[in-house]
């Protein structure tokens, strides 16, 4: 299915006034910022604004804006292959104090597994990635597809729903608070902090108060865990040992801290931005709904059309990115939103197909920080995908809704869809 | 210039020539077995090159701490269970028969 060519034109900006000082050894002429990234548009495949970037700009550039907690103004990387050096070279690129939204609530732990480096690194993957397996996933399956087909059944008569509000949002949440053995009462609460750390575009004042709440929250359910321990994650990590050793306060709300992130808000992203392009596109959703065979390639296939997350690394010597100078200490981001797209890599990359053999993106990232929850996400999406074409009719947008979405993160807030019942 | 024997998951078997230096995984991914995901691009972080092997037969060195961890949580871990991103191709492979194990999905 192709989107419709829209030889979307790049709108880049300089530096600002109030930014930091750009670094002596960046060439003046790589310094600019896409403007509308992380903005809002109304095209069914949101990401077709970084169609030209591979061939109108500087294979790396530099942005001249600050993202609290992942980088300084930095370097970006926008080819398969450059991306793919920067989550491998662990030798050239540090994860060190990423996701470091915990540092403006002066907390000074390191968010887990995220923000160190090997050695380190394996052991907390080590002692995680048990619970994150297709194994470990396999005993959930029965609980995620309860969880979608109730939330499915509270709407499917109506002919109507926000499939964003109403569905994409809500199961993902469930499934995880399940997972973690937090109550399900404080899925709201849990929403709304997520909501001020990731979605309040850089608000210094939401963020803080964002991450302070559920640092706290979660001190809380630490401590009562350490009194009860059960079965579930929470438990597994409070009550953890690392080569014979409990694991410190810091380890603990480190990798509490970083999965109750990491776990809020990226499968709702996903799920919205998916449906929201079956509405808007008939011929693809009739294309899916005749090959229910293929609902894996299409969700790997979404997945790779929607990066939600563009990573970063901090540099650990000076070496060249395609004879431009990069200095230690410099910060690097990975433009998954187009290295995703690189033809270099995915033959047609603007087009969604069925039929791609290879399909190794970066809406997981890549390296040894390869998403932990990659093979939940993709069991929760397709079984969301799968029982959403197999319950609801053929849906299109509700008419006259608005039907904004960011390329990132925020996604799809709102994704009004009807239905002939 | 050693050559392997790779048996994909319908048990189709391929003789593959190959050079030694890279690792057993890029060998299997640049001979077009796309079924083998190597997710993380052979960081040791997910499980996906898993291939069954007779280790000894070849003289390969015995999996670390990290590989064996990571084997554990395959559903289809067995004695012959190895990580092929972890095992550097050597010309005393030669001959060797590599299996790509099930998928997990």
């Amino acid at each position: 299915m192709t989107t419709a060519m829209t030889q979307h034109k790049i709108k880049l900006r300089g530096r600002l006034p109030d930014e930091p000082p750009i670094p002596a050894h960046v060439p003046p002429e790589l310094v600019m910022e896409p403007i509308d990234w992380e903005e809002p548009n109304t095209f069914a495949d949101p990401y077709i604004i970084t169609e030209r970037v591979l061939d109108e700009l500087p294979p790396i550039f530099f942005s001249p804006r600050p993202r609290f907690g992942v980088a300084d103004p930095c370097w970006v990387v926008t080819h398969y292959a450059d991306i793919r050096n920067v989550y491998e070279k662990g030798d050239l690129y540090s994860s060190r104090g990423q996701a470091g939204f915990n540092r403006l609530v002066g907390e000074t732990f390191l968010m887990l597994p995220l923000g160190v480096d090997a050695p380190e690194h394996s052991k907390y993957r080590n002692f995680l990635n048990p619970k994150f397996s297709p194994r470990a996933i396999n005993a959930l399956e029965t609980s995620i597809r309860t969880m979608i087909d109730e939330l499915i059944d509270g709407f499917i008569d109506k002919g109507q729903c926000d499939a964003a509000y109403d569905f994409g949002r809500v199961y993902p949440v469930r499934v995880f608070l399940n997972l973690m053995g937090f109550p399900q009462s404080m899925l709201d609460e849990f929403l709304s902090w997520g909501y001020a750390i990731l979605h309040s575009h850089g608000n210094i004042e939401k963020i803080q108060w964002g991450i302070g709440s559920a640092i706290a929250w979660l001190r809380g359910f630490i401590e009562e865990t350490r009194k009860n321990p059960s079965d579930n994650l929470a438990s597994h990590i409070v009550h953890g040992e690392i080569d014979g050793k409990r694991l410190t306060d810091d380890e603990v709300i480190g990798m509490m801290t970083f999965l109750w992130i990491g776990g809020l808000d990226t499968v709702a992203a996903t799920t919205s931005l998916m449906l929201r392009r079956l509405a808007m596109q008939p011929d693809l959703q009739q294309n899916l709904r005749a090959h229910p065979e293929l609902i894996n390639n299409a969700v790997e296939e979404f997945l790779r059309m929607e990066p939600l997350v563009n990573s970063a690394r901090l540099v650990l010597k000076d070496h060249e990115i395609r004879g431009v100078r990069i200095k230690a200490g410099d910060y690097i981001s990975c433009a998954n939103n187009v290295g995703n797209f690189d033809p270099e890599q995915f033959p047609n990359p603007r087009e969604f197909r069925l039929d791609r053999t290879v399909n190794r993106h970066f809406s997981f990232s890549g390296g040894p920080h390869l998403c932990l929850g990659v093979h939940l996400a993709r069991r929760e999406l397709r079984i969301a995908l799968g029982e959403f074409l197999r319950r609801v009719p053929p849906f299109r947008m509700a008419p006259g809704a608005p039907a904004e979405a960011f390329p990132g993160l925020i996604a799809a807030p709102r994704v009004p869809i009807v239905w002939d019942v | 210039m050693p050559s392997l024997v790779i048996v994909n998951r319908q048990g189709q078997e391929q003789r593959v020539e190959t050079q030694s230096g890279i690792s057993l995984m890029e060998v299997i991914k640049e001979a077009g077995y796309d079924e083998l995901l190597a997710m993380c691009g052979g960081n040791c972080a997910c499980a996906t090159c898993h291939v069954f092997i007779d280790s000894d037969v070849a003289g390969i060195a015995a999996p670390t701490e990290n590989e064996i961890a990571l084997l554990e949580t395959s559903l289809n871990f067995g004695d012959k269970s190895r990580l092929s991103c972890q095992i550097p191709v050597t010309d005393a492979m030669n001959g060797l028969r590599v299996v790509i194990a099930p998928s997990e999905d």
